[in-house]
């Protein structure tokens, strides 16, 4: 390990917090099916509407939401359970907040500042991320940006979205919006249209009716660019190796975004820049695995007090008051 | 770790191909011409085959777009579909619910004035092959529905 960073495990020396700001770029290495609902038979991509100098377009996107739960939480939540050895032990509402961010299931105030704090130490990436306890919602620090589709329509906000280097090497003229928007049709194939290798045992009691289902919808295509981007505010360096962590377990594992990853869409390939420059990234990483495996204990005992009591569903407007009554 | 570090050299190096190099004059004949066949085929989309002869689908919607055309100098694009759509009988909540529509009409109408007049002056000048381009988008859109019905 190289040079030391402070950290939140150096209860004697408080960690250095400050706000760093990460801009990413992603390029499509496949298709990309970030879905926004259904037009008859076909999926549509999910577009938002700009309005910049050459009117109201409706451009593709990917929200911020997408991108905080796979690209950071859904790997955070992953390590903590591989590194607390928690498969198979956890709740599903345990699992609802690790991977999920959990609900709110009580009245609030169920937590005092100082196990919040605790919370924090012992999980950086609630920190960051934010949470609902059974009955207290938890902040997090981290603002995560949408994914703005490098297109025409969206120059003039990537020119003041983007670091100025880097907005300095945009081009006059990118292509426009439609230009990235494609297509798909695939077929679920069925038995009875394929070629026989196997006999159905009850071939002769079904109809010659094929079953062959055929679906598609709208995708951004391959070699499209998106800008996206973190702001960790007030972190301190354990936080930014856990989003340093984080976003080379989601690139490392095939870095996809929206749906139809089991057909090979959505996969992305991103390089990111931090305001400030830091040298000591991969340090970082490891000291915040060092940490999630330094307080395994304490995060699986604070998981179980704090999920101990059984969840109880709020009831609708009136129940409550019958329970209380009764 | 697997993830880059980006810098403006390499940033410059991934927008190769995003930028668009073509000629302003080809990019906007092209621009018109993909929204002329839009039209067109979402006038067949809507074409109402109660009421109307579907055998005469090609020859209604080109007398829509003339129709629409000889009433419409202005730009009013918002009247130009609708005189359009009322040509082919559209069923109101039909084209109401369609988000497509939403899409192309947003897309249209909110051109400057010059780029509406410029739609408006390509349909009335390529009306035959505004017809033709609409057609293969509505034959590519009638295969996958037909593949998708017999299902």
């Amino acid at each position: 390990m190289g040079k030391r960073i402070a950290t939140t495990l150096d209860a004697s020396d408080p960690p250095k917090r400050r706000t760093y700001k990460i801009t990413c770029v992603s390029k499509t290495l496949s298709p990309l099916s970030h879905m926004s609902g259904t037009a008859g038979n076909e999926q549509v991509i999910m577009r938002e509407p700009i309005c910049y100098s050459g009117g109201l377009r409706y451009v593709p996107a990917i929200t911020g939401n997408a991108i905080r739960h796979r690209a950071i939480r859904a790997p955070l939540a992953q390590h903590i359970v591989e590194t607390w050895d928690l498969d198979g032990q956890l709740t599903i509402a345990q699992l609802q907040f690790l991977f999920h961010g959990g609900t709110l299931f009580r009245k609030g105030g169920r937590i005092s500042l100082a196990e919040q704090d605790a919370l924090y130490r012992l999980m950086p990436a609630i920190q960051m991320l934010g949470c609902s306890l059974p009955g207290q919602i938890v902040p997090g620090n981290l603002y995560v940006h949408r994914g703005t589709l490098v297109c025409r329509e969206n120059r003039e906000r990537l020119a003041r979205l983007l670091p100025p280097e880097l907005a300095s090497g945009l081009p006059e003229d990118l292509r426009p919006a439609t230009d990235f928007i494609g297509s798909y049709q695939y077929t679920r194939n069925v038995h009875d249209m394929s070629v026989p290798t196997v006999q159905a045992k009850d071939a002769e009691d079904q109809d010659a009716r094929a079953d062959m289902m055929i679906f598609g919808g709208q995708t951004v295509i391959t070699g499209a660019m998106f800008a996206h981007g973190f702001q960790l505010v007030n972190a301190t360096t354990i936080e930014v190796g856990a989003i340093w962590y984080a976003l080379n377990q989601w690139q490392a594992n095939g870095g996809t975004i929206g749906g139809m990853a089991s057909k090979g869409h959505g996969r992305l390939e991103t390089s990111l820049a931090i305001d400030p420059p830091v040298d000591w990234l991969d340090q970082a990483a490891d000291e915040y695995q060092a940490h999630i495996l330094a307080v395994a204990s304490d995060g699986r005992a604070f998981l179980d007090a704090a999920f101990a009591e059984p969840i109880k569903r709020k009831g609708k407007k009136g129940e409550g008051q019958d329970d209380e009554a009764a | 770790m697997t993830i880059a570090i980006l810098d403006a050299e390499r940033f410059r190096r991934q927008l190769a191909g995003l930028e668009d190099d073509r000629p302003q004059g080809e990019r906007t004949r092209e621009r018109l011409k993909e929204l002329a066949a839009q039209l067109c085929f979402l006038l067949a989309r809507y074409y109402n085959r109660d009421e109307l002869d579907p055998l005469k689908l090609w020859e209604r919607i080109g007398s829509a777009i003339a129709t629409a055309c000889e009433q419409v100098d202005d730009g009013d694009l918002d009247r130009y579909v609708s005189i359009a759509l009322e040509h082919v009988r559209a069923s109101h909540s039909r084209v109401a619910a369609d988000e497509e529509w939403n899409y192309l009409l947003a897309e249209i109408c909110e051109q400057p004035e010059s780029d509406r007049l410029a739609l408006v002056n390509y349909l009335h000048h390529h009306s035959y092959a505004v017809l033709i381009h609409g057609r293969r988008y509505w034959e590519q859109y009638k295969d996958g529905k037909a593949n998708r019905d017999d299902a």
